[in-house]
């Protein structure tokens, strides 16, 4: 399956920064909350994208994670998935 | 080593008070079929008393529910119940569910492949979406069932004597039949945060192991 499954060497530049906080925006309705990360409970909208402009540990978590759906939907993998069954 | 599960189930924030929540199908399921059952629950989910029922109970099944890295799954405030390093010997020869945070990425890994017991979990965070104003009713949560129910299935699939790798694969048929939903519902965030935990689910060890081995 290709897709990012390795945290080594992802860097949160201000490009992908921007580009998370925006899809976050978009797609997070205010009263929803994310349980993410090791020794996190769990977060609001606001502090995702807090998280993600910091660039903190939470914050590139949830960039990764967006950057690997990116990556399947670009690449086909997601529609071919989710054809099959 | 008997037949029987040992559920880990902290209770001490929110993401530990979902698993905690979402864990009791599991338990409704083996009270049903007999099957043995330890619960170490709330502030009992301590690195002393962990050990102690593992070794005394010698239970095939280990279903850890708490917050992960690497290289550790906690219990009650965060303390560390397995360290690779320290004590992942216990979880050798078993099979061990951890729907944790990369769990899977050192602590499964660990076993290596010619493993006789088999390890089950995320080599990534394990996220989950919830609503707000369900906080106190997550049965109630739309947004947050999709992760439970899909996940439960391993525990469940494992105690109906399914392999590893049959439960792995009905547990992502199952996601993927949840994103299409979220797909047709518009809710992209709910398929993304699906897609995650998709690509980080992963098997590591004996893939055929089952319960009744």
């Amino acid at each position: 399956m290709e897709t990012i499954n390795s945290f080594e060497g992802f860097e949160l530049n201000d490009k992908l920064k921007e580009l998370v906080v925006a899809r976050i925006k978009a797609s997070i309705k205010p009263n929803i909350g994310l349980s993410i990360g090791s020794m996190e409970g769990s977060i609001s909208r606001d502090q995702m994208i807090e998280n993600v402009l910091s660039g903190s540990s939470v914050g590139k978590q949830i960039a990764f994670a967006h950057l690997n759906f990116i990556k399947a939907q670009a690449s086909g993998q997601l529609t071919e998935l989710l054809n099959s069954i | 080593m008997k037949r029987g599960i040992l559920i880990t189930s902290p209770r001490h924030d929110l993401a530990t008070s979902y698993l905690n929540h979402f864990s009791s199908e599991i338990v409704s399921f083996c009270k049903s079929k007999n099957i043995n059952l330890k619960i170490i629950h709330d502030s009992k989910v301590t690195r002393e008393n962990f050990e102690k029922s593992v070794k005394k109970l010698n239970y095939n099944f280990l279903f850890l529910n708490g917050h992960g890295g690497p290289d550790i799954i906690t219990g009650h405030n965060n303390e560390f119940l397995i360290k690779l390093g320290e004590n992942e010997n216990l979880l050798k020869d078993k099979f061990t569910y951890a729907r944790s945070c990369w769990a899977a990425a050192g602590l499964g890994t660990s076993l290596g492949d010619n493993s006789k017991g088999c390890f089950i979990g995320y080599n990534i965070p394990f996220m989950f979406l919830h609503d707000k104003n369900r906080s106190a009713t997550p049965n109630k949560d739309s947004i947050t069932k999709p992760f439970f129910k899909t996940t439960n299935l391993i525990p469940v699939g494992i105690l109906k004597g399914r392999s590893a790798k049959e439960v792995d694969d009905s547990s992502k048929r199952a996601m993927l039949k949840e994103m299409k939903k979220a797909l047709m519902q518009k809710e992209e965030a709910l398929l993304e945060t699906l897609w995650n935990n998709y690509v980080g689910q992963v098997v590591c060890g004996n893939k055929e192991l089952t319960f009744n081995d």
